[in-house]
């Protein structure tokens, strides 16, 4: 130091070489203890304010399918859960002959699906005894479920998030972070493991999803009904804006011939293959994006089943009259609306899986109806 | 592998348990942190850890030579004098050079990359590469002139040159805690209390007052001009605040790391925006590099053999032109870095003239003691401050200009999106931060610590749940680790 103006000033009193006093070891645990305490009083309380909300997720497929033996399997995002009610009418209507297992990969697309069909599903279909035969040899059947995100491609906007989150193994994890460090991708495993690890607490499941605050808000101070229909709005106009960007990624070559391989490796295997798009909510689309966003996935949908020969079921309007009741947020449907729309595909276009009826491969139905 | 993001809950508790269950002995513990450092570094590019394991050691080597050839006594023959000081300096040289050409090899070649139309492909930087660099040449630096020993066990230089807390963005460590990794550590009752005050405070600036307040300040420096005058003002603060909070709260975090570990690292910032001039600013924020600075930079180039000798005013613009180019190699933080040198050199001219009018007449030093002289001169000094922020975060002089522009005259209609209350909250955090460290409420802190621990228990709890219930997803993103 050359010059006393250099020199660092003292930290405020108090503050540079303050511990607090605390009555040693004991006070660090009656601390930890107590802090301990007020996050889990929290929890509870707040559990009862807005309950933490479960959703089957690719693990709990691949749980189901260790002891299970599906007769077809059903690929998709979110939307694939209205699989599982189907499969429980199918069940009980043909006395469990027909099993349907549904892996949902939430906010997937279809290099996503692609993804866990080889790296998760395939190991157990193809799993053998020791007498060399296939320990689940039911299955006859795919279906591919899609909406127009799931052929949306935009490199690293929005990060690929679903795959470390819900269908990596920690080797997985482990082989990403050995190549390309951890970063903001791989990153995502540890955040959902960090997730599970805390299963039950509605503040660790909330981070990111917000749902606390407005039930506190809704019991606190309610929102009028005009400011109810102000903040739907205002969702709504968000959630068109993100549809319309699927006029820039929408349709991606990368993501079509994801698809496209995928329906080729259900025909391949023998498998009678249904290539299904999932109803919209018929007011989160604009003319404009019905038109440069819905229309052109809808053709270039049916284009891939055609060529590839499998059933074409496009549900995305022609879905037994779904409609806004049937919806519990802008791309979801309620529990009602699920069993609306089974219903409704078990009586038309899915009839095939209760009469047991298999078509054969590389045969096409591109009107949507059975084969 | 960050601090501030979810990895740390499952990273540290596995060290912190392992550490504290092995025998407390100074190697034992070395060997403990420098595995998870090295892990640490690993988990963001092993590739590039032979690199760091190289450039170690070789500094390591450098202190044993100097260990092998220590400086001759005064009273020693001049020839002999004259060739271990030679022998010294080549040693001291081949460390600078293999520094500064690794720092600045992977620092500036994107920069010259771009200037010069190279085609090189791009290069990821380090991670934490300028910050163990300084440390390391402050050693180095400091063992060449006798001030300290030369460290001896290679384990103690890995420990140091590596330890994990303070790897991707310091506190820039200094020789004291080579002192503290020579010896065992224990960790008393009073220092986990501080360190969970510090990880909990840390927190609370990193994860929620940093990422609310970049809400106000990325839509605006995104597109400059196109906002309106109080939307350039209101990101001009939200910048402050995030730039304060985000590094800060990171190096708070360090701090509270380091001390589980009972290693007890340099603070980074004393609450910088309770300055009254520029000087004290710089001696409050960023403390452990401009510590670095003056020490290594400053000192040499304006005393003794320098080739500034005496030039106290012009080496402050000089040091702090260096500063900004180790921020980036841009033209903004060129400019950022200019407008404080300057900036300081008129505070030094001013206080040569006020300091001559102190010993004419001894009211002047009551004057600069009043309470209008002091808000003053904290308006000028953080106004500055605040004002000089736009270079550092524009991402060209162009925008930078037009964002000027936008703060005096106006000229957009786009409004920032009212959205939540959580970026002016974010403000206020920062400020009661600095004014509960004010001297008139030295009673109030004072109260909480003597608290009894189930009340300091409820506040952290209840800070835990704030913070689950309104950090931001993501906010962990540290924007110092760049630098």
């Amino acid at each position: 130091m050359i010059d006393g103006a250099f020199q660092l000033p003292d930290l405020p009193r108090e503050m540079a070489n303050e511990s607090p006093k605390g009555g040693g070891w004991r006070g660090v645990g009656v601390v930890l203890a107590t802090a301990a305490l007020m996050i889990g009083a929290s929890d509870m309380a707040l559990r009862r304010v807005s309950p933490p909300k479960y959703v089957r997720e690719v693990a709990d497929a691949l749980a189901d399918y260790e002891h299970e033996d599906p007769t077809t399997l059903v690929l998709g995002s979110s939307h694939a859960r209205t699989f599982d009610v189907m499969d429980r009418m199918a069940r009980e209507r043909t006395q469990g002959r027909e099993r349907i297992l549904s892996v949902p990969l939430e906010a997937g697309n279809f290099t996503g699906f692609e993804w866990v069909l080889h790296h998760r599903v395939e190991p157990l279909i193809e799993e053998r005894d020791a007498s060399g035969a296939k320990k689940r040899p039911s299955l006859k059947r795919l279906v591919l479920v899609a909406v127009w995100w799931d052929a949306c491609f935009v490199d690293g906007d929005p990060p690929n998030f679903n795959l470390p989150s819900r269908a990596w193994t920690f080797g997985d994890f482990a082989a990403d972070v050995a190549a390309h460090g951890l970063n903001d991708h791989n990153r995502n495993y540890v955040t959902t493991r960090w997730l599970d690890l805390w299963h039950g607490s509605i503040l660790v499941s909330d981070r990111g999803h917000a749902q606390v605050v407005e039930a506190l808000h809704d019991r606190v101070k309610p929102l009028s009904a005009e400011a109810k229909e102000k903040q739907f709005q205002f969702r709504l106009r968000g959630w068109q804006s993100i549809i319309e960007r699927g006029k820039i990624c929408g349709d991606h070559p990368k993501e079509v011939a994801a698809a496209d391989r995928i329906l080729k490796w259900g025909q391949d295997k023998g498998y009678d293959v249904t290539f299904m798009l999932y109803p919209l909510r018929p007011i989160t689309l604009s003319d404009d994006t019905r038109q440069n966003v819905q229309v052109p996935f809808q053709k270039t949908m049916r284009d891939v089943a055609e060529r590839r020969g499998v059933r074409f079921v496009d549900a995305t309007f022609d879905n037994g009259g779904i409609d806004d009741p049937d919806f519990q947020d802008f791309d979801h449907l309620t529990a009602a609306g699920h069993e609306k729309l089974s219903n409704w595909l078990l009586a038309d276009k899915f009839a095939f899986v209760l009469d047991g009826h298999v078509s054969s491969p590389h045969t096409t139905d591109a009107s949507g109806g059975r084969p | 592998m960050s601090l501030s993001e979810v990895e740390l809950f499952f990273f540290f508790p596995v060290v912190f348990a392992v550490y504290w269950l092995l025998p407390r002995r100074a190697v034992v513990q070395n060997v403990v942190l420098t595995t998870a450092s090295l892990f640490f570094y690993a988990t963001w590019n092993a590739k590039l850890l032979p690199l760091f394991l190289l450039s170690t050691l070789v500094d390591f080597a450098v202190l044993r030579a100097f260990a092998r050839t220590p400086a001759a006594a005064d009273d020693a023959p001049e020839d002999e004098r004259a060739k271990r000081t030679a022998t010294r300096r080549r040693w001291l040289i081949l460390s600078l050079v293999s520094n500064l050409v690794v720092l600045a090899g992977f620092k500036y070649v994107g920069a010259f990359n771009k200037l010069l139309a190279l085609g090189l492909p791009p290069i990821a930087l380090p991670l934490g590469i300028s910050f163990y660099t300084m440390s390391r040449l402050g050693v180095i630096i400091d063992t060449y002139y006798d001030r300290i020993p030369p460290v001896r066990s290679l384990l103690v230089w890995v420990t140091f040159t590596s330890f994990f807390p303070q790897l991707i963005a310091g506190p820039i460590g200094r020789t004291d805690l080579l002192e503290q990794y020579e010896q065992p550590r224990r960790l008393e009752a009073s220092s986990a209390l501080r360190a969970l005050r510090e990880v909990g405070v840390g927190f609370v600036l990193k994860v929620y007052v940093a990422a609310h307040a970049s809400t106000w300040v990325n839509p605006v420096f995104a597109e400059p001009g196109v906002y309106t005058r109080k939307a350039h003002l209101l990101a001009l603060i939200g910048y402050a605040t995030q730039v304060f909070a985000d590094f800060a709260g990171y190096s708070l975090l360090a701090l509270g790391v380091a001390r589980a570990f009972a290693v007890s690292l340099p603070e980074n910032f004393n609450f910088p925006f309770l300055s009254t001039n520029p000087m004290e600013l710089w001696r409050r924020w960023h403390m452990s590099l401009n510590r670095w600075l003056f020490d290594y930079v400053y000192s040499f180039m304006v005393t003794g053999e320098g080739f500034m000798n005496g030039r106290l005013g012009l080496g402050l613009v000089i040091v702090m032109i260096v500063s900004g180019i180790w921020h980036g190699s841009t033209w903004p933080y060129v400019v950022w870095g200019a407008m404080h040198g300057l900036w300081l050199f008129a505070h030094y001219r001013y206080d040569l003239h006020y300091k001559s009018l102190c010993r004419k007449d001894r009211t002047w030093v009551a004057r600069r003691k009043s309470a209008p002289y002091l808000a003053l001169g904290w308006a000028a000094t953080i106004g500055f401050f605040i004002i000089a922020l736009v270079p550092f975060r524009a991402s060209s002089l162009g925008d930078a200009a037009t964002f000027f522009r936008g703060l005096v005259l106006g000229g957009g209609t786009e409004t920032l999106d009212a959205g939540t209350m959580h970026p002016a909250l974010a403000v206020l955090l920062v400020v009661l931060y600095h004014v509960q460290a004010m001297p008139f409420f030295d009673s109030v802190r004072a109260r909480f610590t003597a608290a009894p621990a189930p009340v300091r228990g409820l506040v952290l709890g209840l800070v835990v749940v704030f913070l689950m219930i309104f950090a931001p997803v993501g906010a962990g993103t540290f924007i110092y680790a760049q630098f």
